[in-house]
């Protein structure tokens, strides 16, 4: 592989994508709703730059220019200033929600971020850790399995052999917003539905980290070994507490497994709010708290699911509901997404901040997250910061007022 | 006055820009003809397609709806820009159709009250982004095309008004310029471009439409396509994209 090779860089993208990047108009609209160009004022990042850019590569590469011109080496720093720059994207999807032509941002940016890994030139900084640490350990942070949920499992949930419903912790849930899992499964037990888990060794990384970093070589060894393990405990329905793994499961796991999944994925506020709606759960003690809530681009912009957690919300007695400036499909990245947490983590913390500083504004009591890379952002980005608030995951939160 | 020669460069110079301009369609076209990336994953959910999002998505189209909902100041610029180009285009038809269709000619009052229009919305647009992006986002494409048709419906909107050239002497220019035999055959328009009044304003507005046209926006004709695709999502997504069993 070189950043250089021959091959055009059209190959990741399909018919359709091509069409979006010749839709681009350059009006800079959706510039005013990217995070990252937020906190950096870097306009290398803004969708129309990375559109133009790779439009510019394509024409060097494959276009009528290199049919006539016999094409053109494309500068060295221009390639590696691209990848920064669609790497250091957090793939939240805010710019596609905003475009004036509909763009789908959200999965544009994968696909030429696999380019950009395709001619060795990404992924950067840890992602390229991740899938070493995948394969030796299961998971993208190269922990043990044993630490994965057994430290609460045992004592506080019944997780049935096999059932239809099963529940999926993810990563970045068991290993970096543990409160989160915890959460989950007292509101799953709570409910009653008997509800099957994998082992802590079998339940490996969905993929999405490997995915959005461009690196799909261990992607359909982990799809296969997981929807075969959840099929063989005759689940139908997997519940998950990370948007992005819906999101993955949803979307990409049928390609890499080779037809329909036999289960369908569901977050687990959408099981939650059915449950509650249901009457099959409900809500004994009040709140008197001011709580706002932040939509997790994957859940919002990815899944559309944006009332199922205030619905949850608002049932709680006393619970007042307040809401960002931004909020719904037009909410604001945490910072984290797009495996972009790690690398560029002081965007991460200034753009978690923001969000900080307006809960703290609209004198908030708490600050209620639906996604596990959030919560784990959260934690840092509090730390060592002027101004504070309470940060909480909705199930964690639920679990208080059973 | 202008010279043969030049009459003929001219003309071989429109036919090369639009030649140019179908070929680089049809390049285009054939890429979004492609089917999905021969990689692995999904290219996003295939939600069913259905009359209804075709009229939802016609009318996103028609009323830049999308625009409407992220910048409203500028949407009332860009509207009144796009139905009056359309307007302006539509009248221009005479010169480059023969016989010239009815609709063209009962369209002919409304085109020449949309050039005067034209200009207006151009710059309006202009000062808007402007001021909006005050030289910190200024993208040099979008300012090239914006000052492009700003000047060129100028030119359009003063020769309506002012200098009046021979619209005879300007429809077969252009039917010539259209016309590779004629072209090549070494035969002139009867009534050639020199020595007609306001030929100078002319020429401008002919050339600058010409560079425009060469480096015409791939998203006039990807965008409906892609307006349409993101109307599709937004509506699968609505209520529950996975609802429960
Ligand atoms: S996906 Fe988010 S971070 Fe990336 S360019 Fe768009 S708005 Fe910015
Ligand atoms: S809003 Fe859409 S069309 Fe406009 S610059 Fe951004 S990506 Fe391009």
């Amino acid at each position: 592989m070189n950043s250089q090779d021959s091959f055009s860089f059209t190959r990741c993208l399909s018919g359709g994508q091509l069409l979006e990047l010749d839709a681009c108009t350059q009006c800079g609209e959706c510039l005013k709703y990217c995070p990252v160009q937020e906190v950096t004022g870097d306009r290398s990042v803004s969708p129309p730059e990375k559109i133009r850019h790779f439009k510019e590569f394509i024409k060097k590469t494959s276009g009528l220019r290199r049919w006539l011109f016999a094409g053109g080496r494309i500068d060295e720093n221009l390639l590696q200033d691209f990848t920064k720059a669609v790497f250091e994207c957090t793939t939240c999807g805010a710019c596609g929600q905003a475009c004036t032509v509909g763009i789908h941002t959200q999965r544009l940016w994968p696909m030429l971020r696999r380019e950009m890994v395709k001619r060795g030139l990404g992924p950067v900084g840890q992602q390229k850790e991740t899938p070493e640490a995948v394969s030796r350990t299961g998971n993208p942070y190269g922990k043990p399995s044993g630490e994965r949920f057994s430290w609460f499992l045992a004592s506080e949930a019944k997780v049935a052999e096999k059932a239809k419903l099963g529940y999926y912790a993810g990563c970045t849930g068991a290993y970096e917003a543990k409160p989160m899992v915890r959460g989950d499964v007292l509101a799953l037990s709570r409910v009653g539905e008997p509800f099957t888990m994998l082992p802590p060794e079998e339940e490996v990384c969905c993929g999405f980290p490997l995915f959005i970093t461009g690196q799909f070589e261990l992607l359909e060894g982990l799809v296969k070994r997981l929807a075969g393990a959840y099929a063989a405990k005759g689940v139908e329905t997997l519940i998950c507490s990370c948007p992005c793994c819906v999101n993955m499961i949803s979307r990409d796991w049928p390609s890499f497994y080779g037809r329909r999944l036999p289960f369908r994925a569901m977050h687990i506020s959408q099981y939650i709010d059915r449950a509650l709606r249901d009457s099959r759960l409900s809500i004994a003690k009040a709140l008197d708290e001011r709580l706002i809530y932040h939509d997790p681009c994957y859940l919002s912009r990815g899944l559309g699911i944006t009332e199922e957690p205030r619905d949850i919300l608002s049932r709680i007695p006393g619970a007042k509901l307040l809401e960002f400036e931004r909020n719904r499909t037009n909410s604001r990245c945490c910072g984290s997404g797009g495996a972009a947490r790690k690398v560029f983590r002081d965007n991460a913390l200034a753009i978690f901040r923001l969000a900080i500083n307006e809960a703290c504004e609209k004198k908030a009591d708490r600050l209620v997250l639906s996604c596990p890379a959030c919560y784990s952002v959260a934690g840092a980005a509090l730390e060592g910061y002027d101004r504070q608030v309470d940060v909480v995951d909705i199930m964690e939160l639920l679990s208080e007022v059973f | 006055m202008m010279a043969e020669g030049f009459l003929y460069f001219l003309a071989i110079a429109a036919l090369l820009v639009y030649a140019s301009f179908i070929i680089r369609t049809a390049v285009h076209l054939a890429s979004w003809l492609k089917g999905p990336s021969p990689e692995k994953p999904g290219h996003g959910q295939s939600p069913g397609g259905g009359n209804k999002n075709i009229r939802a998505a016609a009318l996103d189209v028609i009323f830049l709806r999308r625009l409407f909902r992220v910048n409203r100041v500028l949407w009332v610029g860009e509207w009144v820009f796009h139905v009056s180009f359309l307007l302006v285009l539509i009248r221009h038809l005479r010169y480059f159709l023969t016989p010239v269709p009815q609709f063209v000619w009962q369209m002919q009052s409304a085109g020449r009250a949309a050039g005067y229009v034209l200009p207006f919305s151009l710059l309006y647009i202009i000062i808007i982004k402007a001021a909006a992006n005050r030289g910190r986002q200024m993208f040099a494409y979008n300012y090239f095309l914006l000052a492009g048709f700003f000047l060129i419906s100028s030119l359009g909107a003063l020769m309506t008004l002012y200098f009046y050239p021979d619209v005879v002497a300007v429809k077969e220019f252009m039917m010539f310029s259209l016309d590779p035999r004629a072209l090549f055959s070494g035969a002139l328009p009867e009534s050639p471009l020199a020595g007609m009044s306001g030929e100078v304003p002319f020429l401008a507005h002919f050339l600058l439409a010409l560079t425009i046209l060469f480096y015409l926006p791939t998203h006039i004709f990807a965008a409906p396509f892609t307006i349409y695709k993101a109307r599709r999502r937004d509506e699968s997504m609505k209520g529950n994209f996975y609802p429960s069993p």
